[in-house]
């Protein structure tokens, strides 16, 4: 399972008290870094190694979607949630965004949606894990008899981890707190 | 629909098929005189709106307003027009008066023009829709984000101190929260045009109960789908079932099912509405006329709006509620004239 101590959640809002209070609902389960700004927040990125960011939409000078768009040219690796005041329009559909919040935020919110949006990033991880593994079994049941197989460790090993795999995969679609997102997840496996 | 949107272009060909293209689906009668605008007027289908240069002899706006019907719109829109000519024209009964060469696009503001006289209604709803949505945006930002801060600081203060006046405020904080997203609710039931489809009203409800609770919800097993527009009867439901917590607490059940016909048939077609029942305190006899009206609550941490959409939200979709007393002594909610399928 995730070891969520290890994640790193860089908070990007313009309001210092707002971004504090983000730090406090996350700092027993997440290492925190709060930015000030969009620019700060660039920089931070460039020189560190996040988990997460989580970055208010209206911002003044360089402004949410600016980050993300950056963000998503820069081809970084990491799960982003956008947090705004205004409902969300269609236009969020084109939004690289993993996760949408609209404020007030609550303690329980926020931890719900980043809880979420790592649980989708482990189970794409174990989805592309798996993909490989079972890449390997298809070109190695193709190439060798069953017997001759049978006969190798290693082999053993493969098919072990890919049903040991496929437990952690359907326990990790079915953990997720949203039913509807569970039911998806499932159809899908 | 052909007639609905037919106009009369008298002028230069060349300005004719500009503002045609810009029309889109209009189509454009185009006649280069007035003589041969007035003799199409005769013989033809009647446009809805005649748009005239006025460049005599050839084009004469005067010559076209003294011969058409008084009710018939006549936008001119001049290639050399004069505040005087303005004046004459719009005495002589032309409905608007144009002039073309001091705009950036004059083919497509006479188009926009011709537009608005075809389909006033449409116009005007699309133009206070677009006012109702930039509202929203500036309500919904400048509200909650100071909602956000204030709610920030007071879970940041109290890990400095203990008070419980700064749980009240936070209480406080939450209502005015709540109210922001009922009156934004509102403005959407009453600026936007609705879009029937069937609805699963089992996967709505769902949605709809809210997710902090401890109260119960018992849904009748097989719920029909119904026609309605998903998001508005999710805020519907989602209304009824806050005031009903709101109410009774967290230890009411709140059930939603079907009214069955009184001779008992279960057929869906026959069912006659849905109920929204429970076991809290119920509504008082006297009061039950009221509880729809705007401002009306009775509780310490009502908005009075939540009841008030809902009777917002039935009448867009063309039903009827009513309010009277469950079987188990709580409020009992009646929909009727809904369309199940």
């Amino acid at each position: 399972m995730i070891d969520t101590s290890e994640k790193t959640v860089l908070i990007v809002d313009d309001e210092e008290m707002v971004a504090e209070s983000y730090e406090l609902y996350l700092q027993d389960d997440y290492e925190t870094i709060v930015e000030l700004s969009g620019g700060a927040a660039l920089m931070e990125l460039d020189q560190r190694e996040v988990d997460l960011v989580l970055v208010d939409r209206r911002m003044p000078g360089m402004s949410g979607d600016v980050v993300i768009d950056h963000i998503d040219q820069w081809e970084m690796d990491f799960q982003v949630i956008m947090v705004t005041a205004v409902d969300p329009d269609i236009d969020i559909i084109d939004m690289p965004c993993d996760g949408y919040l609209t404020k007030p935020v609550s303690e329980d919110e926020l931890l719900d949606a980043v809880n979420r949006a790592f649980q989708i990033d482990y189970y794409e991880d174990l989805i592309a894990e798996y993909n490989q593994l079972s890449e390997k079994y298809e070109v190695l049941t193709s190439q060798f008899s069953s017997r001759k197989l049978a006969n190798k460790d290693r082999f053993a090993d493969l098919e072990a981890r890919m049903e040991e795999m496929e437990t952690e995969i359907a326990e990790t679609a079915e953990g997720f707190s949203d039913s509807k997102l569970s039911d998806a997840f499932r159809r899908l496996h | 629909m052909e007639s609905r949107d037919l106009s009369l272009f008298i002028g230069q060909t060349e300005m004719g098929s500009q503002i045609e293209s810009a029309l889109g689906n209009h189509r454009l009668i185009i006649k280069e005189t007035t003589t041969a605008g007035v003799e199409y007027l005769v013989d033809e289908t009647e446009p809805n709106c005649v748009v005239t240069d006025h460049n005599p002899p050839a084009q004469d706006c005067f010559e076209l307003l003294d011969t058409v019907a008084p009710e018939m719109p006549v936008i001119v829109a001049p290639t050399d027009g004069s505040s005087s000519l303005a004046t004459r024209a719009l005495r002589a009964g032309a409905k608007t008066y144009l002039d073309p060469t001091t705009l950036e696009n004059g083919a497509a503001a006479i188009a926009a023009e011709i537009v608005g006289v075809e389909h006033p209604a449409e116009t005007s709803h699309d133009e206070a829709k677009a006012r109702i949505e930039e509202f929203s945006s500036l309500v919904s930002h400048e509200l909650r984000s100071p909602i956000q801060k204030a709610t920030s600081g007071i879970d940041l203060a109290k890990t400095q101190c203990e008070s419980r006046y700064l749980d009240e405020v936070s209480e406080t904080l939450d209502r005015m929260d709540e109210l922001i997203d009922n009156l934004l609710g509102l403005m959407d039931t009453e600026g936007n045009t609705i879009d029937m489809e069937p609805v699963d009203l089992s996967a709505v409800i769902e949605a709809a109960w809210p997710d902090d609770t401890a109260a119960t919800l018992d849904v009748d097993t097989e719920l029909p789908s119904i026609e309605a527009e998903r998001s508005r009867l999710q805020q519907l439901f989602e209304n009824l079932f806050r005031n009903a917590v709101e109410h009774g607490g967290e230890a009411i059940t709140v059930r939603v099912g079907v009214i069955e016909p009184a001779d008992g048939s279960t057929s869906s077609t026959e069912s006659i509405g849905l109920y929204i029942d429970d076991d809290g305190p119920g509504i008082e006899p006297d009061r039950r006329e009221t509880v729809f009206e705007y401002g009306y609550t009775n509780s310490e941490n009502g908005t009075g709006l939540g009841l008030a959409i809902v009777s917002e939200i039935v009448d867009t979709f063309g039903w009827e509620i009513t309010v009277t007393e469950s079987a188990r002594g709580g409020a009992r909610f009646e929909i009727y004239q809904l369309n199940m399928i």
